[in-house]
């Protein structure tokens, strides 16, 4: 049996070297932890503020209402988790066991896989799980005595349920960070609104750079004629003012999340593209790039196996910051009523409630879901520019 | 490489220096401009209204019997309009209410009006007016010394050339000119004195004909109606007040008419602007920017129990005769859903009306109405009253009518429709998403689905018109007496608005009768019994009725609520507390 | 620059149009007075009117052919030529933005020269981590807390809303301008600190990456004083950063921002802008992405040739 402790000395790869410049700085970690902990509130919310109880005694019989009543998306958003986390063991793996030369591949192997796994998982989710309506208020049967045993979530309040008699109130007891204009608990609102900005964040960033990375490739490697009218075109989307392009388009589709992400990702690809461009520009004169192109490897090889991966280092910092400004818009869209909607929660919304139109000052519903907006994005941004100076060549230290 | 960057950096500063000087200097030339277009157009003005004939001032008030103002001269009223109006000729606006309020009344009068007090009208323009027993003369004739702002006398042809205006298909009036198309013809007796024939007997055409602005003929006449369709500013009337000057975007500046053939107004001036944003418009307020505001329900309510805005601040609160509407939730008859009025009747006893005026409105004077009609009219049944907050009784109703949860899965269904609507609103709306909300937990506790589709204001429009919604809530404004022909006989369905779909033909044929009685006292009694089917029916849920709501300086004073409104014109400013010269 | 102007004006023309809802709706409004066939036939009436019952593309046409004339036509809405619109919402547009602009430059150079100079590392790295705070404030929390707090009693330090008080025409020239600036302090504070940070870090940025690449070094070697270093060679080069920044300001800036417009009740392109998009005011939109997009193009177009003057790596022949 190969003892496999002996140390394969394969070196470090580009990977791991990022990653120690990036750990030397601790304060960066733990904006990055921040930014993990946001994830735990996403995928936990409907166990973290639910005005169902886990489990409650009625009549002598247990009921699971919170399991109950999660719905498609909730399933959804779990696999994602558990699928990210298992790629994330994987990588942690390849590290250890995989050579590097055939690295690379494996690791698209394996993404490939997990994305298809997460997407016809949802899609069978979506399908096979029935909407359900539960709106039995599980805490007067236990205050009349009906129910016993019942163990509720942390906030035990619903981000859609109403109550005008304690409207607008500040923080107390049995809210602790107030109320909003209808009566619903603002904690709660702020845990479930994490799930609308971290998603929008990624899926429009992730269709911002898919557009970016092949309009950038495609144009950055041709040059001449193709570059020149692809550049036009570039120009065009770059002139045209995004924000009313946004909210035209979101006044003719139904308001839903996915349509307000696919819309941001389809107005801020022209950045990723730029920097693509540019670092295509530069790479097509090297050697390695003649010798696939003389070999007559297809195009498609050419640009994503050997060039991307070394222009790829920009589109990984735009991206993070990229993933801020999505929660910007968001937020801008929310606050200017043209977001999702209600009473889905967003902190852009909650925000946009901050100064009552008496210009009485509801600083609980401003100052939270601002500081949230304010955080996510501080992290965001902290990451992405410490990863921009980790990737950074002249910045590291001898190794 | 060096010397260029260099030289290309310093012009690149120049250049940026030199765009900054030149935009300093449009600002000031534009500024310049405007002020200097504003002092042509006044000198202009000021020579158009140099009276043609001698103003006989002390006959006046006799002549027409109007009693003087008390109060100092002096000082002017800073009014805040929601929105900047896009035209100051009140009939080729639609629905831009503010622009009424600018002209009709301050620069524009009409030939009759309602009285202050009682539910009747009095001449304003108008000596004499009458209505034959038939219904199908009616008769005005004009008092004899009234004259418009330029000294020119008020006669019928002004009033022919008005009607006329409105009636040309080229003019961008069609909505207005719809009121008179029950016109046959009208005839000029002489100078002072018309009658106008109509085609049928229609118990609201006397307000009509007698609400038409008159415009002076001599000013506004046109060879081509672009000429009037383009002119929106500069208007010239009779009123007690004259144009002055419209910053665009600023504001729009009105002067005492000192030629006017009434009782002239104390305040001088009327200034309006329009700062949308209602933060701002209350921060305005407080710092003396602006005297007078509509503030929002929420606003009313905090400060309506402040007593050190009260020390500066009147919170005046009235019941308006020309703004009398009423807040609603109309569910689709067309669709499955909302067809079985057990389900309409249901649906309302889920919308707890009165915490939405006790915590949302917070205005213990808002009503909770139980029909179309002006809740301290005639036309409006005063012993119907409103259906409770009653949730067990919705779902008994429910179950009645067939919806039943069948599968276990928490919604009502029926046939294998799960008990699933699409609630359209506009958006930006705050009261309006905020009872969708409320709405939306009451039914999800009786077990229906609601879902929220906010729209912007243009497409939410489109989608009503088209119809395509399954229950949408909007806002009607009402008149103390009207006719409920447009929103519920069943002949508008389909293109007018008939928005629900609501077909009874009982109701039909009341209101059709009604529009032909004369006698207030019949027509009132066919109401009612119109009024009890809407109870009944419920296409709507009828959600609140509140009165005008306004802010104003406590410099102003004799500010009297009458019983149908306001008016701004009996005001006064002591002299010793004016602040504008 | 043509046939990139046409395809803006292509894809806003295309679009506005696309979105349900059309302005002589909107005008009429779901008014309960006129019955089904009058409002049916003033509804026709008034899209005749404006030219709006043809087919899309030959709108198209007709509107290109004004604008070549540079006849942008009337706004639906306001009755008004969409010139005499732009020419009033422009110049309040303009001053706000040139001057936060004017205030970005002024004070983001000095300091990130002086920021990448310093050679402290923790008030390097504290500098850093506070101006990416300042760029992580969103506009509407910052400005929404300013009027709130600054605007009414008790402070009442600065106006809630407009640009002049109501009697300023009133006054002589020098307290006009005062009672302007007063009233520009808070907006132009909610443009500019965003702004600010960002260009702060990108000079900063770029000059950290000048100050130690070897021909700096070089430089400090040949006995040149620090000022010349600075100046001379690592400013001049971290240039490119600057003038691409100013391509993309260009945009933000005619576009306007709306948050702040809306929440200072400054009317300026923003909001012109924004509400002909909801009222579906064709000709506006028109106008505006127009001449927004032929700045915008203006902008860039500077910026490319700045950007290929001053670095020679950039070629744009084609492959190989």
């Amino acid at each position: 049996m190969v003892d496999n402790k002996q140390q394969k000395d394969w070196g470090t790869s580009y990977g791991e070297m990022v990653w120690k410049e990036f750990a030397k700085s601790k304060f960066t970690l733990c904006w990055l932890g921040f930014i993990i902990l946001l994830f735990l509130l996403a995928i936990f919310a409907p166990f973290l503020a639910n005005d169902k109880p886990f489990v409650i005694r009625i009549d002598g019989q247990l009921h699971w209402p919170i399991f109950k009543a999660l719905t498609a998306s909730d399933y959804s958003i779990l696999l994602a988790a558990i699928v990210a986390l298992t790629q994330f063991v994987l990588v942690l793996h390849n590290r250890k066991s995989v050579d590097p030369s055939i690295r690379a591949g494996v690791l698209w192997r394996q993404i490939t896989i997990s994305v298809f796994i997460v997407l016809v998982g949802i899609i069978l989710l979506f399908v096979f799980i029935p909407r359900r309506l539960d709106a039995t208020d599980y805490k007067s049967m236990v205050a009349s005595g009906k129910a016993t045993g019942a163990v509720f979530a942390p906030v035990p309040y619903g981000f859609g349920r109403t109550d005008l008699k304690v409207r607008e109130q500040p923080p107390n007891r049995q809210h602790w960070l107030g109320t909003d204009d209808v009566g619903s608990d603002v904690l709660c609102r702020l845990i479930h609104g994490s799930r609308i900005s971290l998603s929008v964040g990624f899926v429009a960033v992730g269709i911002s750079s898919i557009i970016g990375i092949i309009i950038g490739a495609i144009l950055g490697y041709s040059g001449g004629k193709t570059d020149f009218i692809g550049m036009r075109f570039v120009e065009i989307m770059m002139a045209v003012p995004v924000f009313f392009l946004i909210i035209t388009i979101v006044a003719f589709f139904p308001r839903s999340l996915f349509n307000i992400m696919l819309i941001i990702g389809l107005t801020t690809w022209t950045d990723d593209a730029r920097f693509v461009r540019a670092e295509f520009f530069k790479l097509r004169r090297q050697d390695f790039v003649q010798a696939a192109v003389s070999l007559g490897l297809p195009l498609r090889s050419i640009l994503f196996r050997h060039m991307l991966p070394n222009a790829i280092a920009p589109v990984l910092v735009n991206a993070s910051f990229g993933i801020a400004g999505a929660i910007f818009i968001e937020a801008a869209l929310s606050f200017l009523g043209f977001g999702v909607a209600p009473p889905t929660p967003s902190w852009g919304q909650v925000l946009s409630l901050g100064v009552s139109t008496t210009g009485r000052f509801l600083w609980w519903l401003t100052l939270f879901p601002g500081l949230a907006i304010f955080f996510t994005v501080l992290a965001y941004n902290l990451v992405g520019e410490t990863l921009r100076d980790a990737i950074d060549p002249r910045l590291r230290e001898s190794v | 490489m060096n010397g260029r960057s260099g030289i290309f950096k310093f012009f690149l500063f120049l250049f940026l220096v030199v765009i900054i000087f030149l935009q300093f200097l449009s600002m000031v030339q534009a500024d310049r401009l405007y002020d200097r277009l504003n002092t042509l157009i006044g000198r202009l003005e000021s020579r158009a209204s140099a009276p043609t004939r001698t103003v006989e001032k002390a006959a006046a008030p006799a002549a027409s019997g109007l009693k003087d103002y008390p109060g100092d001269d002096g000082d002017w009223l800073v009014r805040n309009l929601e929105g900047e109006p896009l035209t100051l000729c009140d009939f080729l606006a639609t629905s831009e209410w503010s622009s009424r309020w600018i002209v009709s009344g301050n620069i524009f009068e009409s030939m009759i009006e309602y009285e202050p007090d009682e539910f009747k009208y009095r001449g304003r323009l108008a000596e004499k007016f009458s209505i034959s027993d038939d219904g199908l003369i009616i008769y005005f004739k004009l008092r004899d010394n009234i004259w418009f702002s330029d000294g020119h006398p008020v006669t019928t042809d002004d009033v022919i050339f008005t009607f006329n205006t409105i009636m040309d298909p080229n003019i961008d009036a069609a909505p207005y000119a719809n009121y008179f198309r029950d016109v046959d013809h009208y005839e000029k007796i002489n100078d002072k004195e018309i009658k106008f024939h109509m085609k049928k007997v229609y118990f609201l055409s006397l307000g009509y004909l007698g609400g038409m602005t008159i415009y002076p003929e001599h000013i506004y006449k046109y060879k081509d109606a672009r000429e009037f369709n383009e002119r929106r500013s500069n208007p010239v009337g009779t009123g007690p007040y004259v144009f002055e000057k419209w910053d665009v975007g600023r504001q729009i500046v009105l002067r005492r008419n000192e030629n006017y053939w009434g009782p002239k107004p104390k305040v001088k001036r009327i200034v309006l602007t329009f700062i949308t944003n209602t933060t701002a418009e209350l921060q305005a307020l407080l710092s003396g920017q602006v005297d007078y505001i509509r503030p929002v329900p929420d606003q009313y309510a905090e400060k309506h129990n402040d007593e050190n805005f009260k020390k500066d601040f009147y919170c005046l609160s009235y019941w308006d005769a020309s703004n009398t509407g009423y807040f609603w939730i109309g569910w689709n008859e067309a669709r499955p859903f909302f067809a079985d009025k057990k389900v309409r009747l249901a649906m309302t006893h889920l919308v707890d009306r009165q915490a939405i005026r006790d915590h949302i409105l917070r205005n213990p004077e808002a009503q909770i109405p139980t029909g179309n009609f002006y809740i301290y009219g005639k036309q409006t049944d005063p012993n119907i009253k409103p259906w409770p907050y009653d949730t067990e009784k919705a779902k008994k109703l429910l179950d009645e009518a067939g919806w039943i949860d069948h599968d276990g899965d928490g919604i009502r269904d029926k046939n294998g429709v799960p008990f699933r609507f699409k609630y359209m609103i506009a958006a930006d709306l705050a009261l309006h998403e905020q009872i969708a909300k409320l709405v939306k937990d009451a039914a999800a506790s009786a077990g229906i689905e609601v879902i929220l589709d906010p729209y912007e204001w243009s497409v939410f429009s489109q989608k009503v018109k088209d119809r395509e919604f399954d229950a949408v809530s909007m806002a009607w404004g009402g008149n103390v007496e009207e006719d409920p022909y447009q929103i519920w006989h069943s002949s508008q369905r389909g293109k007018g608005s008939n928005y629900v779909n609501f077909n009874n033909p009982q109701a039909d044929a009341l209101i059709e009768q009604a529009r032909q009685t004369l006698d207030p006292d019949k027509r009132n009694e066919l109401y009612h019994q119109f009024h009890r089917i809407l109870h009944e029916e419920q296409p709507y849920t009828f959600i609140y009725t509140r009165p005008e709501q306004r802010f104003l300086s406590k410099r102003f004073q004799n500010v009297i609520i009458h019983k149908l409104g306001i008016n701004e014109l009996e005001w006064y400013v002591p002299a010793q507390s004016q602040k504008y010269k | 620059m043509i046939p990139t102007l046409l395809g803006i004006t292509i894809v806003v023309f295309a679009i506005s149009r696309m979105a349900p809802g059309d302005p002589v709706s909107l005008a009429m409004g779901p008014v309960g007075m006129m019955d089904a066939q009058r409002a049916a036939d003033v509804r026709a009436a008034r899209m005749k009117l404006y030219g709006l019952d043809k087919p899309v593309y030959v709108q198209y046409a007709i509107w290109l052919g004004r604008v070549v004339r540079l006849d942008f036509a009337d706004s639906i809405k306001h009755h008004r030529p969409v010139i005499d619109l732009i020419k009033e919402r422009l110049p309040v547009t303009l001053t706000l933005n040139l001057i936060s602009f004017v205030i970005i430059y002024a004070v983001s150079i000095p300091m990130g020269i002086l920021s990448a100079v310093g050679r402290k590392k923790f008030l390097d790295r504290a500098g850093s981590v506070a101006l990416l705070m300042l760029w992580s404030l969103p506009s509407m929390w910052v400005g929404q807390m300013l009027i709130g707090y600054l605007c009414g009693p008790p402070l009442n330090w600065f106006s809630p809303a407009g640009l002049s008080s109501n009697d300023a025409d009133q006054l002589p020239f020098f307290q006009w301008l005062a009672d302007r600036l007063w009233h520009l302090v808070l907006p132009v504070f909610c443009l500019t600190y965003a702004g600010l940070a960002y260009l702060t870090k990108q000079v900063r940025a770029g000059m950290l990456d000048n100050l130690r690449a070897d021909y700096v070094r070089t430089a400090r070697a040949k006995g040149l004083s620090n000022w010349a270093v600075i100046f001379h060679h690592a400013f001049r080069n971290s240039v490119i950063p600057i003038i691409t920044i100013l391509a993309t300001l260009l945009p933000a800036m005619f576009g306007g921002s709306v948050i702040i417009e809306r929440i200072f009740s400054v009317s300026g392109m923003g909001l012109l802008a924004f509400e002909a998009v909801t009222t579906r005011d064709y000709n506006v939109v028109m106008g505006v992405a127009t001449i927004a997009g032929v700045l915008n193009l203006f902008g860039l177009l500077m910026a490319d040739i700045a950007y290929a003057m001053v670095d020679p790596r950039i070629s744009f022949e084609s492959a190989a």
